[in-house]
């Protein structure tokens, strides 16, 4: 016993210096994976104040351009609005919508905080659980997709960027519906590769690249950007493409989070059937 | 002692500051991501008890990880730092040096020595950052490029940094 003490009061500072590693190492481990919420969430109460106040200050700086973004926008909704359409029958309205029932709605939010150089890129958003907001919501902006919401605090949210090594979006061709996912290679924060086209399928520079709305969290068609470069390598099943994204993230202000109302019953869906599929095995 | 404590404060807020609201906001290239914040680690006294030493490296890891919006990375690297930085002082400083209790910058032990120190400091720091950061061994060469710009431009702020604080003597070594 005396012996321990004795060993204890030698190396203590070793010994406390592999009991904060492993300490960090257990949080590392522990939040790294996809659901790292709750320290978030803790962590985004503190420092989402401070970047409250700072991104205040700088979006007085960005307004003309955020008004130009505004009205930009306005006239791309005016566009789409019912009484700009010519209503020759009522089937041509059926977007996402099918009987009127309102499938997807909209929270705006301004980004208080964000990055593109590191691997793993996270925002910071002003809207949180008080706003409606709740963990696997997506986020865009007018250009495209910008991630999907992570954390959520009362009164803010920290979004997993598309610049992240753990984001993976199902994308496919707009024009011939050839899907894929999207990834970050974590070098070009203006790029990202699209994986998994099968060789068959036509691929041409320029193409637009959307979301294909195989998941619960972004609708379909939300412009992701446009294919940039592509090849095929000999005896390679798939397609190397690269993706210009549209969304600037070096400069984003404002995004909406998209609220999905069927989302639960879709995904309970999807659980359930998985189960049942792996009880028959 | 007190008035110690209240400089190490002040500086403490002062280059989270820098850090977190100037520096976190250039992005200069994927590859650089300067983290000048791990000079408070440096610019302690030399005879910061080594249990001390850790646990403001710890604490300030944590801190940094608050504003970063990650989890961990910051506080196992800046534990490191704290965990090496007794030892490389104890290996490159003289009886006087720690008989002085000096503040280990640049004016008190000459360019070379200061420069030795930084980097190996912050060498460390953002390799254990940055790896983590990636959490794989997948793009091994991509990360070990980050790890050495970033360390690059660090190094040349804190050294920077130095020489605009304090007058340096010519190296007496």
């Amino acid at each position: 016993m005396r012996n321990i003490i004795v060993f204890i009061y030698k190396y203590y500072v070793f010994l406390l210096f592999l009991l904060l590693e492993f300490f960090s190492l257990y949080l590392i481990y522990r939040y790294n994976t996809y659901q790292r919420a709750s320290f978030i969430n803790f962590s985004n109460g503190v420092s989402g104040n401070v970047f409250n106040t700072v991104a205040n200050f700088k979006s007085y700086f960005r307004l003309r351009q955020i008004n130009d973004s505004l009205q930009l926008e306005n006239a791309r909704l005016r566009s789409e609005l019912f009484t700009s359409y010519y209503n020759n029958e009522i089937r041509d309205f059926k977007v996402n919508d099918s009987i009127y029932k309102q499938q997807y709605t909209y929270i705006a939010a301004k980004v208080l905080n964000n990055s593109v150089n590191r691997r793993n890129n996270y925002l910071t958003l002003n809207r949180g659980k008080i706003h409606g907001v709740k963990q696997q919501m997506g986020v865009i902006c007018d250009n495209g997709v910008v991630g999907i919401v992570m954390g959520v605090s009362d009164r803010f949210c920290t979004v997993l960027s598309l610049l992240n090594s753990n984001a993976k979006i199902s994308a496919k061709i707009a024009d011939n519906n050839a899907f894929g996912s999207l990834v970050w290679d974590g070098d070009d924060p203006t790029t990202c590769r699209l994986l998994d086209v099968n060789k068959h399928v036509e691929v041409e520079n320029g193409k637009r690249i959307v979301t294909s709305g195989f998941s619960t969290i972004f609708p379909e068609n939300i412009p992701i950007g446009e294919v940039y470069t592509h090849s095929l390598e000999a005896g390679d099943n798939f397609h190397t493409i690269k993706v210009k994204l549209a969304t600037g993230f070096g400069n984003l202000t404002s995004v909406y989070i998209i609220n999905n109302f069927y989302k639960e019953e879709m995904d309970s869906l999807e659980t359930e059937a998985q189960t049942r599929l792996t009880d028959d095995k | 002692m007190i008035n110690e404590v209240l400089k190490q404060l002040l500086r403490l807020v002062l280059l989270l500051f820098i850090q977190v609201l100037i520096i976190n906001n250039i992005n200069l290239s994927p590859y650089v991501n300067p983290y000048i914040y791990v000079l408070l680690l440096m610019m302690m006294r030399v005879n910061v008890p080594k249990a001390q030493s850790l646990l403001i490296g710890f604490g300030l890891g944590m801190l940094m990880d608050v504003f970063s919006s990650t989890v961990g990375i910051h506080t196992f690297a800046t534990t490191l730092v704290g965990y090496i930085r007794p030892r490389f002082l104890a290996l490159s400083l003289n009886k006087e040096d720690f008989d002085g209790n000096i503040e280990p910058n640049i004016a008190n032990k000459g360019f070379v020595w200061f420069f030795t120190y930084a980097f190996s400091i912050i060498f460390v720091h953002s390799l254990a950052l940055f790896f983590l950061e990636v959490y794989s061994m997948k793009e091994f060469f991509a990360t070990m490029q980050r790890v050495l710009y970033s360390t690059g431009v660090t190094l040349m702020m804190i050294v920077l940094g130095q020489f605009l604080f304090f007058t340096v003597k010519p190296s007496h070594d």
